[in-house]
C-alpha cells in the first residue's frame, strides 16, 4: 500500500517533469507527506525504538510512588486543571469561588503558589495537622464544597497533596521548569471506527527529565464527529475524517495529528488534476480513500464562477454561447475574461471593505458628512489597489505606515477604525495575519501559543502611531510618534504594569528601534519569511470561492488545528510570494483548480465530508450579491442613496443596511467580528423571500415577468424562460411537466408566471452558490 | 481604558468573534451544531421542570433611577430623596415612588429586589451584563437569555420561541449561538390602532390558497437540489426555516397572537395607548399563545437632565398603567403563575441629584422587579443603605438573576454550552438563584 502510494506519488513528479518545474518543490512536498503519513504502525515502533535509543524512554509518571521530594509545579499545579478546579466556571474565575482564586486552566502554574499556600493568611493549608487542610477537606468532600467532591482521599492526587503539605508545601526556585510538551505519536492513522489510540502526553523538565504526564494531562478534541478523547487521553474513532488532539499541562498545549481514512472497499479511480492545488487536495482524499465527485457541468461553472468573481448571474445568451463553445479552454478563457470586468474589482473591494470596515460611523468626528468624505475616500482607494493589482504586501504595507491626513490619504482610515493600540493590534492580527490575540489580552491563550506579552508589547508598535489635529474641522493627520510607550494591562501577566516593548509576534525579544517602528513593523509583517502572512492572506482568499477556509475559523489559524489539506497552505503561500504577493494570479489558480470545478453533488463516499473539499459545498453569497442576483432575475434595479440608479449593491462604498441585506447577513463594519458577510441562515431571511412586498413587487413589476409574457407562447417555454433567467440552466423535462400542472391551477397565466418565477427565486437553488 | 486595570478578563468593550458559515474548530459546521441543538431539545421532555413556562422580560432602557421608583427614600435629604413621595401598596410595609400606583396596587404579586448590584457604570457593558449574565468577554459573544431558552427549550407552539418586540439590543441576540436563535422582531408599532403584526400579512394580491400554490411551486423546484442538500448542511437549515417561515404565516393562531384589533378598546386603553402600553398587551397575547420568552424594551430612562419632570410626568406613567395592568390582567387569566415576569434596566442613578437636577449612572445598589412563575408576592429581597448609595443585605449580581430565570425555565444553570469555536461558558457563572425570591 505504502509503496503504490509512493510510487504514484512518484510518477506524479516524472510526469509533472519540466513544464511544472516552478512547482517542483511543491509537489516534493506531497511525497514527502504521503510518505510520512504512511507509515505503517510497525515502522513507527521502530522510529520510536530509535528515538528511545537517544532519550531513556519516559517514565509514566501516575504509575510511579509518590516521590519523597514533591514539587509544586510537577506534582501539585497539575491536579488543579485534572480536577476542575482552574475551570472558567470555579476557581478560575475572574476573582475565584469563595475567596479562592488560581489562573484559568492553571495557565500560568507558577501563580498559583502564592494563593493556595498564602491566601486568606494561610487558612487553606494547615501545617499543624496536614490532612485537616482547608484545601484537603473541601476537596475531598469532607466538608461542604460547592464543587463537590473531586478526588477521594484514596487517590494519588490526595496523597501527593497530602505529602507535599507534610513536607512544608514547599516551591523552590530552583524547581525544574517545564521544557516542553509534545503529544506521543505526533500523528496517527486510526485503521477503523472503534479503534482505539492511546496518546501519551510526554513532559520534558529543565533538568532534563522526561516524564509521561498523561495521567496529569487535559486532553480535548479538535473534531469529535471523527473522534472522541477520554480523560486519560484514549482516543476512540467514531468516523472517517481528521483532526487534532490537544492536551494542556501546565499551561503548555501540544497536539497530536489523527486521521482516519474512510473504510470504502474497491479501488480508487485516477483523478486528473489541473494544477498545484488539486496535487494536494487529491492527495489528501486518496489517503482519506474518499473519491471526489466529478466535474462540473458547463450551466453549473459558469454560473459558480461568474457569482464568485463578478457577482452576476450569467445571461441567457451567455450559457448558450458558453455551453455551445467547444473550445476545451474555455473556462480558463472566460475565468480570464471575468477578472478584467469592472465587476471583478467591484466584489474584491467589497470583499475588503468589510475587511477593514470601511464605514463612517466607526470614524471619529462630529459631522456625518465629513466622515463619509473620509471612509469614502478610503474605499476609492481600495477600489483603485484592486484595479491597479496592488500586490498584497503593497497594500498592507501601505495601510500599516499610512501617515497624513484623514482628508487626503484614504489608508489614514484604518487606524481610526480602532483607536486603542491594543485594539488596532487585534484588528491586524486577524485580518492580517490569521491570529486571534484578544484572549491574551488577560491571561495565556488557553488554545494557542500567545502569551499576554506577546499581546500588549505586539501592541505597543500601534502605540506610536500618532495623531494631531489638522487644520479643518474634524480632520486627523496621523504621524509616527516615537516617544509613546504603552503599558502591559494583563491581568495575570508577569509584566503587568511595565511599559510594554515592541516585539513581533512570537519573536521574543524586543524588536531593535532603526527609527521608525511603524516601518520595522509593516517590514517584518509583509517579509517573505512572515510565518503568518502568507497564509492568513491564502486561508481567508480560499475561504471566498470555497465557503469556508483550509484552517477555520479564517482568522484563527491556531498552531494547534492542523489544517484539513496538509501542505496545501503553505504550497499556496509559496506560490503566492512567487508570484509576488499577486492576489488575481492566485485567484485564477483557484479558479483553474478541478477542485473549485467540482460538481456540488456529492457520491457515495464524500457525502459527509464538508471540510476536504471532495466536492462543492454550496454556499451563501454576500447579501449584496444576492440583493444583485434577484435584482438581474426579476429584472429590476433597486436604487441605493445617492448612487446613480444604475448602480449595484455591490458597489456600495458603505453598508446598505436595508432590511433586505440585514435578513441576509450583510457586514455591519461595527466590530471584530463583522471581517466577513454573516452567512447564517436564519427564519427572517424566509420570511423576507416569501412575505415581504421588496420580493413580491420585483417578481411582479421587474422587466422579466413581461418579456417572458411577451416573447413565450407554450407554458414549456414559459418555464425554460424563468429557469434560464434564475437557475441559469435549463429546466430537465420532469421539472417542466410538474411546474406545469402547477401552473394550470393559477388564476391565469400572468399569476401563474408570477409564481413560478417567485418560487424559483425563493428556492435554495438560487440562493447557493453551488 | 481605566476599567482595564481593575483586571476584569469581562470588563471590556463588548468584542465579538463569531465567525459564521465557516466551520468551527469542533468540526461542525453551524447547521450541524443547530442539529445538536436540535438533539439536545428533544431530549428535554417538553413539560419542564421550572416553574414557568415563559419570561417576560420588561427592559428599561439607560438605567432607571431605583431612589425615584423602587426603592424610595422618604427620611432621606431633598437632594437624594428628590421631588416625588413613597407611597403605600397593597403589600404590608413596601413602598414605592407616588407614581407607580398601579403597580402598587399589584405589590402583592412582585418581589422587589433593592440588592442588585453590578461593577459597570458603562451603558453597554451593564446592558450586556444584565441582559446575559456575563459582562462582555474578549474574544466571543455570549448569547442572551431568550436564546439560550429557544436553543434548549425549543418553541412552544407555531410562533417562534424568542420574540423581542421592539428592535434588540445587541446583546439580546444569540451571540454565539447563531443568528438563528435571535430573537424574531415583528416590527411596526402596536400603538397604531390597526396594528396585527404587519410582518405577517400576505402583501397585496397574496391569497392563502395562493400562497400554498406558490409554496408547492416552490417544492417542485427546489426539488433538484436536494441531492446538493446531502453534502451540505447549510442547506438542511435553509429548507428548516422555510418550513417554520410557513407554519408562521399559515398558522391562523400564530397570525392572531400578534393581532391587537382583537382586543376590546377598552382593554386596549387599560394598558395604555402608547407604545409601551400596547406592547405589554401585546406581550400578554404572545404569552397567552406560547412564546417562551418575550422581552419588550422601554426607553428614555437615561436622566442625566432634569430627571423628576422625565419621569414624574411621562416616564413612571406611562410603564406604571402598562405594567401594572400586565400583572393583573396575567393575573386574571391564570397565566401570571407559569409566566416569570422580569423588569430591570442595567443600573440605577446618583442617588444624590446632579447640578443639571438629573442623576448619573449608578451601578452599585439599583432595583428589579420579578413576579410570577414561581416568584413570591408582597416581597422584598435586600436592601440598600439610607442614602441609596450602597447594597446593605443580600447583594443580588446579575449571575444570580441568570440562575434565577434559567432556574424558572427549568435550565440546568450550572451546564455549560460551547461555542463554536469549542469555548465553553456556565450559563450562570458562578451565580444561585434568588432563594428569597422564591415562592
Amino acid at each position: 500500500m505504502r509503496n503504490i502510494r509512493f510510487i504514484a506519488a512518484f510518477l506524479l513528479l516524472i510526469a509533472g517533469g519540466t513544464a511544472l518545474a516552478t512547482v517542483r518543490h511543491s509537489v516534493h512536498r506531497v511525497v514527502n507527506h504521503a510518505n510520512r503519513r504512511y507509515v505503517p504502525a510497525r515502522k513507527k515502533q521502530q522510529a520510536h525504538h530509535k528515538a528511545a535509543v537517544r532519550h531513556k524512554a519516559p517514565v509514566h509518571y501516575a504509575q510511579q510512588p509518590i516521590p519523597k521530594k514533591v514539587e509544586f509545579l510537577r506534582d501539585i499545579a497539575p491536579i488543579l486543571a485534572r480536577s476542575g478546579c482552574s475551570g472558567a466556571q470555579c476557581h478560575g474565575k475572574f476573582g475565584g469561588r469563595g475567596g479562592f482564586e488560581v489562573s484559568l486552566l492553571t495557565l500560568s502554574p507558577e501563580d498559583d503558589y502564592a494563593p493556595l499556600v498564602y491566601g486568606d493568611r494561610g487558612r487553606r493549608i494547615n501545617f499543624a495537622d496536614p490532612a485537616r487542610s482547608l484545601l484537603l477537606l473541601k476537596a475531598t468532600g469532607q466538608i461542604s464544597h460547592g464543587g463537590g467532591e473531586r478526588f477521594s482521599v484514596h487517590s494519588r492526587r490526595y496523597k501527593l497533596l497530602l505529602r507535599w503539605i507534610e513536607e512544608g508545601a514547599p516551591f523552590h526556585k530552583t524547581d525544574p521548569r517545564l521544557k516542553t510538551l509534545v503529544m506521543s505519536p505526533s500523528q496517527y492513522e486510526l485503521k477503523h471506527t472503534g479503534q482505539h489510540l492511546q496518546v501519551h502526553a510526554i513532559a520534558t523538565f529543565t533538568n532534563g527529565k522526561r516524564l509521561d504526564v498523561t495521567h496529569e494531562t487535559v486532553f480535548m478534541t479538535s473534531n469529535p464527529t471523527v473522534f472522541n478523547v477520554s480523560d486519560n487521553g484514549l482516543v476512540t474513532g467514531t468516523r472517517w475524517g481528521g483532526g487534532a488532539i490537544m492536551g494542556r499541562y501546565l499551561g503548555v498545549v501540544a497536539s497530536s495529528d489523527v486521521t482516519l481514512p474512510e473504510s470504502r472497499k474497491g479501488g480508487y479511480p485516477k483523478i486528473p488534476d489541473n494544477n498545484l492545488i488539486d496535487r494536494y487536495v487529491f492527495a489528501n482524499l486518496r489517503y482519506l480513500n474518499v473519491v471526489p465527485s466529478g466535474l462540473s457541468g458547463d450551466t453549473e461553472f459558469l454560473r459558480r464562477v461568474m457569482l464568485d468573481t463578478v457577482g452576476q448571474l450569467p445571461t441567457p445568451g451567455q450559457i448558450a454561447r458558453f455551453t455551445a463553445d467547444t473550445n476545451p479552454n474555455k473556462r480558463s478563457i472566460l475565468i480570464d475574461k471575468l477578472l478584467q470586468e469592472p465587476g471583478f474589482v467591484d466584489l474584491r473591494t467589497l470583499r475588503l471593505a468589510d475587511l477593514m470596515r470601511v464605514n463612517p460611523n466607526k470614524l471619529p468626528g462630529s459631522a456625518y458628512d465629513l466622515r463619509e468624505r473620509s471612509a469614502e475616500l478610503f474605499y476609492e482607494w481600495i477600489h483603485e489597489q484592486v484595479r491597479k493589482d496592488t500586490p498584497w504586501n503593497q497594500f498592507v504595507y501601505k495601510i500599516i505606515t499610512a501617515q497624513g491626513s484623514t482628508y487626503q490619504y484614504g489608508p489614514t482610515c484604518f487606524y481610526q477604525v480602532e483607536q486603542a493600540a491594543n485594539d488596532r493590534a487585534e484588528d491586524v492580527g486577524e485580518a492580517f495575519l490569521g491570529v486571534r490575540l484578544a484572549c491574551a489580552r488577560c491571561h495565556k491563550h488557553p488554545f494557542d501559543r500567545w502569551t499576554t506579552d506577546d499581546y500588549w508589547n505586539f501592541s505597543a508598535f500601534f502605540q506610536k502611531v500618532g495623531e494631531q489635529n489638522g487644520k479643518l474641522l474634524d480632520e486627523a493627520v496621523l504621524t509616527y510618534n516615537p516617544g509613546a510607550a504603552l503599558i502591559n494591562q494583563s491581568v495575570l501577566g508577569p509584566n503587568r504594569g511595565q511599559v510594554a516593548p515592541p516585539t513581533f509576534l512570537g519573536a521574543g525579544a524586543p524588536a531593535p528601534d532603526k527609527g521608525n517602528q511603524i516601518v520595522e513593523l509593516a517590514d517584518w509583517m509583509t517579509a517573505p519569511n512572515n510565518p503568518f502572512f502568507a497564509r492568513a492572506a491564502m486561508n481567508r482568499l480560499w475561504s471566498y470561492y470555497f465557503g469556508m477556509g483550509i484552517v477555520n475559523p479564517v482568522d484563527d489559524m491556531r498552531t494547534t488545528v492542523p489544517p484539513s489539506v496538509p501542505g496545501l497552505l503553505s504550497a499556496l503561500s509559496k506560490e503566492f510570494i512567487a508570484s509576488g504577493y499577486n492576489v488575481r494570479h492566485m485567484i485564477r489558480l483557484i479558479l483553474n483548480s478541478r477542485t473549485y470545478q467540482l460538481t456540488s453533488i456529492p457520491n457515495a463516499s464524500n457525502a459527509l465530508d464538508e471540510e476536504y473539499f471532495s466536492h462543492f459545498v454550496p454556499h451563501a453569497m454576500p447579501a449584496q450579491v444576492l440583493m444583485d442576483m434577484v435584482d438581474q432575475a426579476t429584472g429590476s434595479r433597486q436604487q441605493f442613496g445617492a448612487f446613480p440608479d444604475r448602480s449595484k449593491a455591490i458597489q456600495a462604498s458603505f453598508p446598505i443596511q436595508n432590511p433586505f441585506v440585514t435578513a441576509f447577513g450583510e457586514s455591519h463594519r461595527e466590530f471584530l467580528t463583522d471581517l466577513d458577510p454573516n452567512l447564517d441562515p436564519n427564519l427572517m431571511q424566509c420570511l423576507t423571500m416569501i412575505n415581504s412586498p421588496y420580493i413580491l413587487n420585483k417578481v411582479n413589476y421587474g422587466s422579466t415577468l413581461r418579456q417572458a409574457l411577451a416573447t413565450t407562447t407554450t407554458p414549456e417555454d414559459l418555464v425554460k424562460f424563468c429557469y434560464l433567467y434564475t437557475f441559469s440552466r435549463p429546466p430537465t423535462p420532469t421539472e417542466t411537466s410538474r411546474c406545469m400542472a402547477i401552473l394550470q391551477q393559477a388564476k391565469n397565466r400572468q399569476n401563474g408566471a408570477q409564481d413560478l418565477l417567485w418560487a424559483l427565486i425563493a428556492s435554495r437553488e438560487f440562493y447557493f452558490n453551488h | 481604558m481605566s476599567y482595564n486595570l481593575l483586571g476584569d478578563c469581562e470588563k471590556f468593550h463588548r468584542r465579538d468573534v463569531i465567525r459564521v458559515g465557516v466551520l468551527s474548530l469542533l468540526g461542525l459546521s453551524l447547521s450541524k451544531y443547530y442539529a445538536l441543538a436540535e438533539t439536545t431539545r428533544k431530549n428535554n421532555p417538553n413539560a419542564t421542570s421550572g416553574t414557568a413556562d415563559s419570561v417576560v422580560l420588561v427592559w428599561m432602557a439607560g438605567g432607571p433611577s431605583h431612589v425615584d421608583s423602587w426603592d424610595p427614600k422618604p427620611n432621606a435629604p431633598v437632594e437624594i430623596r428628590g421631588h416625588f413621595k413613597a407611597i403605600n401598596s397593597k403589600a404590608d410595609g413596601i413602598q414605592v415612588t407616588e407614581h407607580l400606583a398601579k403597580t402598587a396596587s399589584v405589590m402583592d404579586k412582585i418581589t422587589l429586589v433593592r440588592s442588585m448590584t453590578s461593577p459597570t457604570a458603562v451603558h453597554e457593558i451593564g446592558t450586556h451584563y444584565m441582559l446575559t449574565g456575563f459582562l462582555p468577554l474578549p474574544g466571543f459573544e455570549v448569547p442572551s437569555y431568550g436564546s439560550v431558552a429557544a436553543k434548549l427549550l425549543g418553541p412552544r407552539s407555531a410562533l417562534p420561541p424568542y420574540i423581542s418586540v421592539q428592535q434588540p439590543e445587541e446583546p439580546m441576540n444569540a451571540g454565539f449561538l447563531g443568528a438563528a436563535l435571535n430573537p424574531y422582531c415583528p416590527g411596526g408599532n402596536p400603538a397604531d390602532g390597526n396594528y396585527h403584526g404587519e410582518g405577517l400579512d400576505l402583501p397585496n394580491g397574496m391569497t392563502m390558497q395562493r400562497l400554498d400554490r406558490r409554496r408547492a411551486l416552490r417544492d417542485v423546484v427546489d426539488n433538484a437540489f436536494r441531492i446538493q442538500e446531502k453534502g451540505c448542511d447549510e442547506a438542511h437549515a435553509v429548507d428548516e426555516f422555510y418550513d417554520r417561515a410557513y407554519t408562521l404565516l399559515s398558522s391562523e393562531k400564530a397570525r392572531a397572537a400578534f393581532d391587537l384589533t382583537k382586543e376590546k378598546p377598552a382593554v386596549r386603553n387599560m394598558y395604555g395607548y402608547n407604545d409601551f402600553g400596547q406592547s405589554m398587551l401585546l406581550t400578554r397575547r404572545l404569552v397567552e399563545a406560547g412564546v417562551r420568552f418575550v422581552t419588550v424594551t422601554m426607553g428614555g430612562w437615561d436622566n442625566h437632565f432634569n430627571i423628576f419632570p422625565a419621569m414624574g410626568d411621562s416616564l413612571l406613567p406611562t410603564f406604571d398603567q402598562g405594567f401594572g395592568t400586565f400583572i393583573s390582567d396575567l393575573d386574571q387569566r391564570g397565566l401570571l403563575e407559569r409566566t416569570l415576569v422580569v423588569c430591570m434596566g442595567e443600573f440605577g442613578r446618583t442617588p444624590i441629584v446632579n447640578r443639571n437636577a438629573g442623576r448619573d449612572h449608578w451601578p452599585q445598589v439599583f432595583s428589579v422587579v420579578l413576579a410570577g412563575g414561581g416568584v413570591k408576592g408582597g416581597n422584598v429581597v435586600g436592601s440598600s443603605d439610607a442614602r441609596g448609595m450602597q447594597v446593605v443585605s443580600s447583594p443580588v449580581h446579575p449571575e444570580d438573576l441568570a440562575a434565577t430565570i434559567y432556574q424558572a425555565l427549568g435550565i440546568d444553570y450550572t451546564q455549560s454550552i460551547s461555542s463554536p469555536e469549542g469555548v465553553r461558558i456556565t450559563l450562570a457563572r458562578g451565580g444561585s438563584p434568588i432563594q428569597q425570591a422564591l415562592a
